[in-house]
């Protein structure tokens, strides 16, 4: 966009915050310069491209009756109590806050508006000093092809539907209806309604391996009463241990398994009977031969037998 | 949103701030809008060629001399704007999910700033969906988290017991704390070790149990490092291996970000920055065989070795060995 849409665009939107009554749609052409220049097809389409940016931007145009007498005389205004921010009286402490905030995004597009958002507090006379609070710095990045594409769509309530696979498998073609983005662990998620498999699922957004494309009109579906994606994240994530397994794990070592074991009991000056809540057998077995040879599964028995194999295998692989 | 959208937003945003700062410096705006000086002049320039209307009257006035003799503005004219427009429904979910990432990294008194701000932004916007969005980090300890902020606060020194995960094993060190920050979803504390005698990083997750000490953190020329620099490259520690990788065991190319050097093959060659070689070793080790570790080859003489060992122990009687 040129210098000169842009001005046409302040003059409009300054135009029809400044007038109380509605103005007719040739009232707004004779007040713009652009407009008045131009042919009557080339205004009317100048003219509905600029109400489109000001969608874009957040501001609302009121349509109305400028006549009470001639009701089919509709004309614009902007109606200045919905356009403007709200009186928001911070503290200084939770501005800083706020002013923290802006800095968490890695992602242009949301590192942008964050800042936009802020430079709407400041011009409301919020002073922002971000050292009156230290608080950790967290940092997001988005730099999955797909986040741009998910992050709107969840945000519009609009179907998509893209390809998706592993690496190394062949992608097909899913169609979601999205109900929001997650980070979890560091990765992004988009959850939601699965119109293949007709159920709730999480798609990881890096799997997505091309164009994401619209699948409906936007606002299409809504999302069932009380559902977030984070219980969504959880549901799929959380098993119950299906049992426990003893180990001998010699002091001071396997520190994960003993941050989440149920007992600790000493056997000698160098080694301790642990007991922890296993979810699979192979998930026990593999994580008790990765911390090989300081940790020896007693039981369950199958179990035992799966960790000797898994680490013959590797004796084998490697060899 | 397009680079001159964001043009128009910034205007708009210029034309109440100009007027609650009356004689306010191009300076110190371009500082306030995180823009370069020339960049505010060009916008109160076409702020000149605005208004109410596009008659004389009705422009926007600003004083010229003060604007190019003195680089301080000074507007008039311009009271069909004296509020900044809403923050819009991108801008309010960006910031919002930003704040909630920020709760989720805070404890203690600090909670309650978060929350108030979360609140008061919220009825700002206009309750516009924002629940579209989530980010959840790993949980830390918030005795930990406190102890570590308590030291931040009143610069004061550390002991901290920590566990080194590929290594497993467990050090006692004293350390200056500098900062704490978020990335891939885990907290850390950047800080200055003094058993490692350099600046280090710790997972606060791994930190098994951490005490605020009496003694001053030592005056040091370290500044807190930008984690974008070099964050987990290789020469910071890190050690480059090469994998032969079976089918079974593929999730490792996208897990850690692997380069495929060769993929003809049903067994792909790949190469990855791992943080040593303790953890190459487990990664093999959990692998039942899915894994060869290609090079170095002390990494995978380390597999082998302790796999044997193990298998020892097994064969022998029920329980773990000893280390010689």
């Amino acid at each position: 966009m040129a210098e000169r849409k842009s001005e046409r665009l302040m003059n409009l939107i300054f135009l029809l915050l400044s007038t109380r009554q509605f103005l007719t749609k040739e009232q707004v052409r004779a007040a713009i310069d652009d407009y008045r220049a131009s042919s009557d097809d080339a205004f009317n389409r100048m003219f509905e491209r600029d109400k489109g940016e000001l969608r874009d931007l957040g501001i609302p145009l009121e349509i109305g009756s400028f006549d009470p007498l001639h009701e089919d005389m509709q004309g614009y205004r902007i109606p200045r109590d919905a356009a403007e921010l709200p009186e928001l009286e911070l503290t200084a402490e939770e501005s800083a806050v706020i002013g923290l905030a802006a800095q968490v995004w890695e992602h242009a597009g949301l590192a942008g508006q964050s800042s936009d958002a802020l430079i709407k507090l400041k011009a409301a006379g919020v002073a922002i000093d971000t050292s009156a609070v230290p608080l950790a710095q967290p940092r997001i990045t988005a730099a999955e092809p797909a986040f741009d594409a998910v992050w709107e769509a969840a945000r519009a309530r609009q179907p998509i539907r893209f390809p998706y696979g592993r690496t190394g498998e062949e992608p097909v073609e899913r169609h979601l209806q999205p109900w929001g983005v997650l980070s979890w662990r560091g990765r992004w998620y988009v959850g939601g309604h699965d119109v293949d498999r007709g159920e709730p699922r999480l798609f990881r957004v890096s799997r997505i391996r091309g164009d994401v494309r619209t699948a409906g009109a936007a606002g299409a579906y809504t999302v069932p009463e009380g559902t977030s994606v984070r219980d969504l994240a959880a549901s799929f994530t959380v098993n119950d241990p299906v049992g426990e397994a003893v180990l001998h794990v010699r002091r001071d070592r396997a520190l994960p398994l003993r941050r989440h074991a149920l007992s600790v009991t000493p056997i000698d000056g160098d080694l301790d009977e642990v007991v922890v809540g296993y979810r699979s057998t192979w998930e026990l077995a593999s994580t008790a031969a990765s911390f090989a040879p300081h940790v020896v599964v007693v039981s369950p028995p199958e179990a035992r037998a799966l960790a000797v194999e898994v680490l013959q295998s590797a004796v084998e692989a490697n060899a | 949103m397009r680079p001159s959208a964001r043009d128009v937003q910034r205007r708009l945003a210029l034309v109440p701030y100009l007027q609650s700062k009356q004689g306010v410096s191009v300076d110190e705006v371009a500082r306030e809008f995180g823009v370069k000086p020339r960049v505010i002049r060009k916008d109160v320039e076409q702020l000149m060629m605005t208004g109410a209307g596009s008659l004389g009257g009705e422009l926007i006035d600003i004083d010229l001399f003060a604007f190019e003799d003195d680089d301080r503005i000074y507007i008039s004219n311009a009271d069909f704007m004296t509020r900044p427009m809403r923050i819009n429904a991108g801008e309010a979910s960006a910031l919002i999910v930003a704040l909630r990432a920020l709760r989720d990294a805070t404890s203690g008194e600090h909670l309650a700033v978060v929350d108030s701000a979360l609140t008061k932004l919220h009825d700002a916007v206009g309750g516009q969906a924002t629940d579209a969005v989530e980010v959840v980090l790993e949980s830390v300890d918030q005795g930990i988290l406190a102890t570590v902020r308590q030291a931040l606060g009143d610069r004061r020194r550390l002991e901290i017991v920590y566990a080194t995960l590929s290594r497993d094993a467990i050090t006692t060190r004293q350390v200056d704390p500098i900062a704490t920050f978020v990335r891939e979803g885990h907290e850390y504390l950047d800080a200055w070790c003094h058993l490692a005698g350099g600046q280090r990083y710790f997972r606060l997750d791994r930190i098994e149990s951490a005490e605020v000490l009496d003694v001053p953190v030592e005056k040091r020329a370290v500044p807190a490092r930008n984690a974008d620099d070099g964050f987990f490259s290789p020469g910071d520690g890190g050690l480059r291996v090469e994998l032969a990788v079976a089918p079974s065991s593929r999730w490792i190319v996208e897990h850690y970000d692997a380069d495929v050097l060769d993929d003809s093959d049903d067994v792909w060659t790949v190469s990855l920055v791992a943080s040593d070689e303790a953890w190459v070793r487990r990664l093999a080790l959990r692998s039942a065989g899915a894994v060869r570790v290609l090079a170095p080859d002390s990494a995978r003489a380390q597999v082998t070795e302790h796999a044997r060992s193990a298998l020892t122990a097994y064969d022998g009687t029920t329980s773990a060995t000893k280390e010689t």
